[in-house]
């Protein structure tokens, strides 16, 4: 592998920080011992890496760090207004969804069509599905808790996204479950 | 990411992350703009950046601010039409009664012509200098961050290094900004 002058101008830098595989090295070292030109460039390539590397180490004024906290802890106690606000409404949500289902004798069947025999008159759902669901919400709500206080997202939105009527409905399935009696 | 954490790398890291700022933007107000917000986004991370990778996630985020920094530093002058980048500076700086945050440092004449000489490059060429002999970033490194071939990055510095040479002969401005301009 041979090399010319351009080629080398363009490998100095790696050579001179001691990159490069083997092979292209050894072809540099060889032009450079030919070549005085691109010598003197190795020179002035390695003075300009010793000025560069020996930049001091500026100290950033601690206003900077007292801004950045001060922002954390602003986004945080936002974050945790938000959570109330939002722990309020999965709670509001949740206890008019409980109201509702545990209202005796309530929800009931659809009306037999006119001709058809009685059919009994049965809970939509049962304790078992309501438990489910109201541990469902909670596990949502304390999620949602966590994301907000660990994350700094600020709104519900960005949360739950298009989840929210699902965490309030929780696993409970739909009414008009065919599968079931009624 | 525990609050504790994160004021400790805050304390560990932000000289490393406002010096890059500092000797990239070349001014004060924005260095520390640049650090605050490169902390900020690092603590909306919640930890995400494994603790071996902080210094180098922290030099990528800083480097893109500063990046970003310029090019509204270059749309701002084309707004105001100000054709000399050096008026604007200088502009910028009687406005903020700044004073020259490297003053004060321990640079001797070259380091502080490099400095100098450095501000006339593009952004990006610029932070790819940093991050080459600054930082001492291997070349294959910086090409894979900025998403280029080792041979562009290559390129870039050696002709990065011919108009350091120019600026420094014309004083830290002229030749090499007019070489470069336009591709900033």
């Amino acid at each position: 592998m041979k090399i010319d002058c351009p080629a080398c101008a363009v490998e100095l830098a790696a050579y001179a920080a001691g990159d490069g595989d083997s092979e292209s090295r050894s072809a540099m070292t060889t032009h450079l011992a030919e070549c005085p030109a691109c010598r003197r460039e190795l020179e002035r390539e390695v003075e300009l890496r010793t000025a560069l590397a020996g930049l001091p180490l500026v100290t950033c004024p601690t206003a900077v760090s007292r801004r950045v906290l001060d922002a954390i802890e602003q986004r945080r106690s936002t974050g945790r207004r938000r959570l109330w606000y939002a722990g309020a409404g999965a709670l509001a949500a949740a206890a008019l969804a409980g109201a509702l289902l545990l209202r005796p004798g309530a929800p009931v069947a659809p009306p037999a069509a006119p001709g058809s025999a009685n059919v009994a008159v049965v809970p939509a759902y049962s304790e078992a599905e309501i438990a489910a669901a109201r541990r469902d919400l909670i596990r949502t709500v304390t999620l949602t808790a966590r994301i907000l206080d660990r994350t700094g997202r600020n709104t519900l939105a960005e949360v739950f996204s298009e989840r929210l009527p699902a965490a309030v409905a929780g696993s409970l399935r739909p009414l008009g479950d065919p599968t079931r009696g009624g | 990411m525990k609050h504790s954490t994160f004021t400790e790398l805050l304390e560990s890291h932000r000289d490393r992350v406002y010096t890059q700022a500092l000797y990239s933007l070349r001014e004060r107000r924005d260095a520390e703009d640049v650090t605050q917000e490169a902390f900020l986004r690092l603590w909306r991370q919640g930890g995400e950046v494994p603790a071996d990778k902080v210094a180098p996630w922290l030099a990528h985020v800083t480097r893109n601010l500063c990046i970003d920094q310029c090019r509204r530093r270059a749309a701002a002058r084309r707004h105001l039409g100000v054709a000399d980048p050096d008026a604007m500076d200088s502009l910028a700086s009687t406005a903020g009664a700044d004073d020259d945050p490297l003053r004060n440092l321990d640079l001797d004449d070259r380091q502080r012509q490099l400095v100098d000489a450095l501000q006339t490059l593009p952004a990006e060429t610029r932070s790819v200098m940093l991050m080459h002999y600054y930082e001492g970033r291997k070349l294959a490194d910086i090409a894979v961050a900025l998403g280029k071939s080792v041979s562009a990055v290559k390129v870039q510095v050696h002709r990065a290094r011919h108009s350091l040479r120019l600026a420094i002969r014309a004083g830290g401005a002229g030749e090499a900004t007019a070489e470069h301009r336009g591709t900033a």
